[in-house]
């Protein structure tokens, strides 16, 4: 009998674990084992990494916006919880929809596709005065744009 | 008493039938993987095909001789009547359990020994062959535990027929099923609570906690892959050697703590 | 040896002035006097500074001068915009950058030794650039505080040959690189050993790379020949042989590949040509993901836990020796005459949720590839190869050779248990 209660204790408690997620946080990287899930790549450079939690609060880490971008597009959205990346600045998490994003060949990304993501159009501007000027794009048109290098 | 106990157990479990026979295919199984793997495949460092059929021979072989022989052994003296004979001479019950517990664990560390041995000669000549360290502590570990597991099951059998049941029935459960169960509900939830249920099972079933004290004490724990970091992280660490080294004592006292209470409260089944 | 020597100076007296540096003395400023061409010997002692080369002069020094930044957020060396750059012998201590090219052409580095650097050796928009007999050490930070050892930017006709690359981020970094040639380097306690980005037309040759998370990491480059390099123990949680990542025409040859967690990994490359390989003891040999156009062929799959694994597309297998193929060869033509089924149910697991990798040759694991290897026999579909080669040429045969100390412990231990087992039973 006890045995009984013990498990189904245990059952009960894996199932609470599983439901219970409804808000979605980002979790930080662990840059010892990360690996972008769409190119490998280890993610050495943290203040360019992006995930992705699905609903039942699995997470897939990428080195770059662009293999986030990559990965979305091929993703079931009825499974997709949040997605998020970090800002240029590397001090927190956005979610991606809420990001405003800047592009220039000049930025360096860890896989060179150049687009970085700021919290604030202010912050964007401040960036691109500091450095060098870039292109605006709309989350809506990260979907379109070719990533790749443009040197 | 308890010396004298001992070594007539480790008599009778030498000249049991079914022990020689254990031995000669023990040996027999290690010393073809040794010399066919060692031998014939490169000599690779790390998780490798050979280190991993070896351990798995241990993992496979090990716990299900000494539970299938310890469990007979014990429901065999409660068959007999020797067991009943026993409780008129002055002994604890506690002290019987130990009895056949040391018997039975000193048996198959010489069964080991053999093996190694014949291992050595018939290796020194053919130049030489490794049998790491760590692949000993984990045979030790193995009787050590399955030997306390046996008795324990021994004590809740029948008979002997009955004890080879559960026995069998117990080692197919640790060896494979529970790994299937997992793998199974896997398959349907999301991977992080596979996580945790994988974790969980380690704990609670010796096959899985030796073979992760292989991984532990020969340093190849990244083969588990990086979503055990934070499980691995913590038995590197001092704290988590110190809980390795209880929770492997506690598998040895517990079940024959529990043996010894079901001897005394419940006596014997007839 | 003598008349040699005075070849050299004569040679040198040639082109240019031969200048003597030594330690001390403004080193700068001798290499803004010097004109295009000239030969600057450098004695031993330190030469601290943040030296700068606008024109194309020559450096030498006997391995036991000693370069150090001045200011350790610059490079301690940088070339800029010359052509026919030479330095040779020398050695750069700096927590920084060692030597920066850029805008230049033909330079050739060679015999450089640096150590618990930053990165060594960062080369921009170079047309023409040698690193030779080279040994760069990194620090001992994380991977993410690390450089890279030799760096090579938006440049072309490249050679890295000979270098000894230890503890840095990649030893080799190719970003939009063109004609390159990579051979006879060591690589080892990186995060890549070679990598590739955007690049083509390479040779990689001859290599060693030992203890990386990947060996040679080639990423959205084309024409790339590998041939002969030794990688081994790419065994961390995330270790990998070779890993392509969307590259075009790729050609993985001759190679032994050996202790790694996956040897090889072909990610969304569908014209791989991998074949001559000996795959040994990995514990994945084989990985392929979105790769089923690419082609292995004529490899040794040898003591590996998978051998080849896979999603939904698979990978061609052709003619490869497998050492735990089954079937047999009655004909004696050397291919088996069943077909050779690599698909495992756990494998693809793996591939679909790492989490899986814990039961990596479990014991149960172990009985589930057996049951696989014959219900799988039927499925056809998948990383199914239909003329698995059966014969396989190994010189590790089974010899006869004493080895003393262990047969008399085997025979001591041996003889010890058989007497006590006797009296057991006996008495």
């Amino acid at each position: 009998m006890k045995w009984k209660t013990l498990i189904l204790l245990f059952l009960f408690s894996v199932l609470l674990i599983g439901c219970s997620e409804k808000t979605y946080e980002p979790r930080e990287i662990n840059a010892e084992t990360d690996i972008c899930k769409v190119c490998n790549m280890g993610i050495t450079h943290e203040d360019y990494a992006a995930q992705l939690v699905f609903k039942n609060g699995d997470y897939e880490v990428f080195d770059d916006l662009g293999c986030l971008i990559e990965f979305m597009k091929d993703v079931d959205e009825s499974e997709v919880g949040a997605a998020f990346i970090k800002s240029a600045d590397g001090n927190e998490w956005l979610p991606v929809e809420e990001a405003t994003y800047v592009y220039s060949k000049d930025y360096w990304t860890p896989m060179n596709y150049g687009v970085l993501a700021f919290s604030s159009k202010d912050a964007a501007e401040q960036y691109m005065k500091e450095n060098s000027e870039g292109e605006r794009l709309t989350y809506e048109q990260l979907y379109d744009f070719k990533w790749g290098i443009h040197h | 008493m308890l010396g004298k106990l001992i070594v007539l157990e480790w008599k009778q479990m030498l000249r049991s039938r079914w022990l020689q026979l254990v031995a000669v295919l023990f040996i027999f199984v290690f010393v073809s993987i040794v010399m066919i793997q060692q031998l014939a495949l490169p000599d690779i460092e790390g998780f490798t095909r050979q280190t991993a059929s070896f351990l798995n021979l241990l993992l496979f072989l090990l716990p299900l001789f000494t539970l299938t022989i310890g469990g007979m052994s014990v429901a065999g003296d409660v068959e007999s009547g020797w067991f009943s004979l026993l409780k008129t001479y002055p002994m604890k019950i506690f002290q019987y359990v130990s009895g056949k517990f040391v018997a039975l664990v000193g048996s198959f560390i010489f069964i080991v020994l053999l093996a190694l041995g014949v291992v050595f000669l018939l290796g020194g000549l053919f130049g030489g062959v490794k049998v790491p360290y760590e692949f000993l502590v984990i045979a030790l570990c193995l009787i050590f535990i399955f030997s306390a597991i046996a008795i324990l099951l021994g004590t809740l059998a029948k008979n002997r027929l009955h004890a080879l049941a559960i026995s069998l029935v117990v080692w197919a459960l640790l060896l494979l099923l529970l790994s299937y169960l997992v793998m199974a509900i896997g398959t349907v939830v999301p991977g992080h609570v596979l996580q945790k249920l994988t974790i969980a099972i380690l704990h609670i079933n010796p096959v899985d906690w030796l073979r992760f004290g292989y991984f532990l004490i020969s340093g190849q724990t990244a083969v588990l892959g990086p979503t055990y970091y934070d499980l691995i992280g913590f038995y590197g660490s001092v704290a988590g050697k110190a809980v390795f080294i209880v929770v492997t004592i506690l598998w040895i006292v517990v079940p024959l703590f529990l043996a010894t209470i079901k001897l005394k409260k419940f006596g014997v089944e007839k | 040896m003598r008349s040699i020597i005075l070849h050299i100076a004569f040679f040198a007296a040639l082109i240019g002035f031969v200048h003597e540096a030594e330690a001390g003395t403004d080193f700068q400023q001798l290499i803004d006097q010097a004109e295009e061409g000239d030969v600057i010997h450098l004695s031993k002692g330190t030469y601290e500074g943040n030296f700068i080369i606008p024109k194309g002069i020559t450096l030498i020094g006997d391995g036991n001068a000693v370069f150090k930044p001045k200011n350790p957020k610059e490079p301690v060396i940088t070339v800029n915009g010359a052509n026919h750059v030479t330095i040779q012998g020398i050695k750069v201590q700096t927590p920084g950058t060692g030597m920066v090219i850029k805008d230049s052409n033909d330079i050739k580095l060679s015999n450089l030794i640096m150590n618990g650097v930053f990165s060594g050796i960062d080369v921009y928009r170079t047309n023409g650039i040698a690193v030779e007999k080279t040994t760069i050490a990194g620090n001992g930070e994380n991977l993410g505080k690390k450089g890279n050892g030799i760096s090579f930017y938006d440049s072309s006709g490249i050679t890295a040959k000979n270098n000894d690359i230890a503890h840095v981020q990649d030893g080799i970094y190719l970003e939009n690189a063109k004609d390159i040639s990579v051979l006879k380097n060591k690589v080892e306690n990186g995060r890549y050993g070679t990598h590739f980005m955007y690049s083509e037309d390479a040779e990689v040759r001859d290599n060693v790379y030992k203890k990386n998370v990947t060996g040679l990491m080639i990423m959205m480059t084309e024409n790339v020949s590998l041939s002969r390099n030794d990688i081994s123990y790419q065994d961390g949680f995330n270790g990998t042989g070779i890993t392509l990542y969307e590259v075009k025409n790729i050609d993985i040859q001759n190679h032994t590949i050996s202790g790694n967690r996956v040897a090889i990994s072909v990610q969304k490359s569908d014209d791989t040509n991998i074949s001559n390989n000996i795959l040994q003891m990995n514990q994945t040999a084989v990985e392929a993901i979105r790769s089923g156009g690419s082609q292995v062929k004529k490899n040794y799959f040898v003591g590996n836990l998978v051998n080849v694994r896979s999603d939904m597309n698979g990978i061609q297998l052709k003619e490869n020796y497998y050492d735990d193929y089954a079937g047999i060869d009655i004909d004696d033509d050397g291919i088996g005459d069943e077909p050779y089924v690599a698909l495992q149910s756990f494998g693809q697991w793996m591939v679909r949720k790492p989490v899986y990798q814990y039961y990596v040759e479990a014991p149960s694991v172990v009985l589930l590839n057996q049951i696989d290897q014959q219900t799988n026999k039927t499925s056809k579909q998948l990383l199914v190869d239909e003329n698995p080669v059966t014969k396989f040429e190994t010189d590790r045969g089974i010899q006869w050779k004493l080895y003393w100390p262990q047969f008399i412990l085997g025979f001591i231990l041996t003889i010890a248990c058989i007497v006590i087992w006797r009296r057991s039973v006996l008495t």
